[in-house]
């Protein structure tokens, strides 16, 4: 089972990347789709399939994929939100998957979340320094009459007028509810910092500034990040590697520079050529290059699940499933066409 | 995308029966005095077959414009000045019901998000089927059987079948697809598309620019394209004009605009995109934000969050300035203080 065999590559890659840092290995999270009269579950669909990953401490992991691809729930697994019905999660070497009540929130404090949308994750009818420091009280570690300080200390961190803690979410841009998002998340100096598509929702002068702030972020705290989103761009621009993830399972993962500058999963091909480039020249050239992109999925199981897209398929890709096996350049692909 | 020399020979021999011209368009919010001038003095053009692209952040002007097109503005909104022609009609001082007539059989629209704005409760066939019934005089039975066509004609397999299905049953590029098929249903030489494909994955967007490009080419149908992402105008356009707070700033073929502004505004913006071989550096960011409407400042509405502003010259209110070739800028330093900008390497 794929389990097994991600199990075997990411435990001869150990070494190489030592305990400190977020690991998982053979993560797996399926939803039921449909159920019987009595309850029972019909139909399955696995959101995530076996998903190893390695993120050494102080560095960025970007995840990829078009929706539907599992990243958000991989993202929700890793960050402890949902439960995986198998794999594990480590944190600096320790196994924090099964972890519960005290201890879960002790982990927490470790690993924090900023969502997608800002409008959404704030509180309407609370200020923005009850909001900043919701953490901080959870945890027990700040008293009331510290909170206004404490506050304004944090919207300084990330640029903002330390006057806006008397405000309403209401009142904020779209940016400025971004990084109030993130002066919350990075609160507790947590050591793992999981941004589910940080920017998309923001104007384009607005992405720049958060993608700075992240920058500056990581650069002070070292955080360790884990970005997970549909942006090429966005992800290429801060990750020190980039995992591409397709109908659940990683297809392609290696340093940032080249699974951009030559990608080897043609996958990650498709994806990269789709992303329209702003230099009129270059984005001419790259259509023409452009291989087809004939969606649809395949009838059954078997074999990869991107074989009725790819124009490299052949009999063997309808059955067996490749798996992530190291080709080149420090490169994991699944694909049984890449050397 | 046409090369550029053709696109410019093409739009000078189409100078005399431009389709949509765009003159002077001010809107105004109806009863609040300081909200004047929302849009102010917008120029635009676009000949048979072209495709131009209105850009700038959200909040620029750029969907009130493309509404004030579609005569759809919300009633708190008024053309207070400029005319909009449409083949010579100006749809500003029509009826609502020449404007019921043109919309959905000469222009069609496209809008950002199909879920909202398909019905639920009819199915896909019959929504695409009611605008040749209404606007053509077709039965049913025949607007039906012409919506089978255009389903299969936007790439939606086995369409006689989904033709009986209800927009939710669709993912929502498929869903993109038959808004398109809805808009393309009478023919109509101009689509009005407003970030058709924001909500879309980037391997679907693509898909959908191919279309639109496709039904350009064989239809000759113009397209006003409302979007934010540049890529998206270097990928489709062959014009574009650059919004800022209710003005167009910048404007031109969009090879040239991308590689030499004419606006600060279009440099910032350039400058805030992520460069491949530039990973994990600063990216430069626009200070400030757009001002909300009302509050405009009288010179430069750039001017506060501007680079290159000075007091002197920018502090006064700006106008379009031609700079040929279909350029047009609103910076008087760009325009007569020798400014020069960078644009995309």
């Amino acid at each position: 089972m794929t389990v097994d065999r991600i199990e075997e590559d990411t435990a001869t890659n150990q070494a190489a990347a030592g305990p400190a840092g977020v690991r998982a290995v053979g993560l797996r999270k399926s939803y039921v789709l449909s159920r019987s009269s009595l309850g029972r579950p019909t139909a399955t669909q696995a959101a995530v399939d076996g998903v190893g990953i390695e993120v050494a401490a102080r560095t960025t992991l970007g995840i990829v994929g078009e929706s539907g691809s599992g990243k958000t729930t991989l993202g929700r697994l890793l960050a402890l939100l949902t439960r995986p019905d198998s794999g594990q999660v480590t944190l600096d070497g320790r196994d924090i998957t099964g972890l519960r009540g005290r201890e879960l929130k002790a982990v927490r404090a470790q690993l924090q979340v900023i969502f997608q949308d800002p409008y959404g994750a704030l509180d309407p009818t609370k200020t923005i320094a009850h909001a900043v420091t919701e953490p901080l009280r959870a945890h027990g570690l700040l008293s009331r009459h510290d909170l206004a300080e404490r506050a304004a200390t944090l919207l300084e961190a990330v640029s903002l007028d330390p006057t806006l803690g008397l405000r309403y979410p209401a009142e904020l841009s779209g940016g400025q509810r971004q990084r109030i998002c993130i002066a919350r998340a990075v609160s507790l100096e947590p050591s793992v910092l999981i941004a589910d598509e940080p920017t998309s929702a923001l104007d384009l002068s607005t992405r720049a500034e958060i993608l700075n702030l992240l920058l500056s972020v990581q650069e002070r705290a070292e955080q360790t990040i884990i970005l997970i989103s549909h942006d090429f761009p966005t992800v290429q621009h801060l990750a020190h590697e980039i995992a591409v993830m397709y109908r659940g399972r990683i297809v392609e993962r290696g340093p940032s520079a080249k699974v951009t500058s030559e990608p080897l999963h043609p996958y990650t091909q498709v994806l990269l050529a789709a992303v329209p480039s702003p230099d009129p020249a270059r984005q001419r050239a790259q259509r023409e290059l452009a291989p087809a992109r004939t969606s649809g999925l395949p009838a059954d199981w078997t074999g990869c699940a991107f074989r009725n897209r790819c124009r490299f398929a052949t009999e063997v890709c309808s059955q067996v499933a490749p798996v992530l096996t190291e080709k080149r350049d420090g490169r994991l692909v699944a694909c049984h066409h890449v050397q | 995308m046409t090369v550029p020399t053709t696109t410019r020979a093409d739009s000078s021999t189409q100078q005399q029966h431009e389709l949509l011209v765009i003159d002077g368009l001010t809107i105004d919010h109806v009863g609040s005095p300081q909200q004047r001038g929302l849009v102010r003095d917008v120029r635009l053009s676009i000949g048979a077959g072209e495709t131009a692209a209105l850009v700038g952040e959200s909040g620029c002007g750029k969907t009130m414009t493309a509404m004030a097109v579609l005569g759809l503005l919300p009633t708190s909104m008024r053309v207070s000045g400029g005319r909009i022609l449409f083949d010579g009609t100006d749809l500003v001082t029509s009826s609502q019901r020449v404007l019921r007539r043109l919309r959905g059989k000469e222009i069609g629209v496209v809008f950002q998000d199909p879920m909202s704005s398909l019905n639920p409760t009819m199915t896909l066939g019959d929504q695409i089927a009611e605008a040749r019934r209404l606007h053509l005089g077709e039965s049913w039975r025949q607007a039906r059987r012409h919506a089978v066509r255009l389903l299969d004609t936007v790439g939606i397999d086995s369409a006689a079948q989904r033709a009986r299905a209800y927009p939710h049953e669709l993912s929502g590029g498929m869903q993109q697809r038959a808004m398109i098929a809805a808009a393309i249903s009478c023919d109509p030489r101009l689509i009005v598309a407003d970030e058709p494909t924001t909500a879309l994955d980037v391997t679907v967007q693509a898909d959908i620019l191919d279309l639109l490009r496709d039904l350009r080419r064989d239809r000759r149908m113009a397209v006003l394209l409302v979007t934010h992402d540049l890529g998206v105008v270097a990928d489709f356009c062959s014009t574009v004009a650059v919004m800022y707070a209710g003005e167009i700033v910048d404007r031109g073929p969009v090879q040239e605009v991308f590689a030499a502004p004419a606006h600060p505004y279009t440099e910032a913006l350039l400058s805030a995109l992520p460069k491949l071989g530039r990973a994990r550096t600063y990216l430069e960011v626009i200070p400030g934000r757009v001002p909300p409407a009302g509050s405009f400042p009288t010179g430069c509405r750039f001017e506060p969050r501007c680079r290159h502003a000075v007091d002197s010259i920018c502090r006064e209110p700006q106008t379009e300035t031609e700079l040929g070739d279909g350029r047009g800028t609103r910076c008087a330093r760009v325009a007569g203080d020798g400014l020069t900008l960078r644009g995309i390497s």
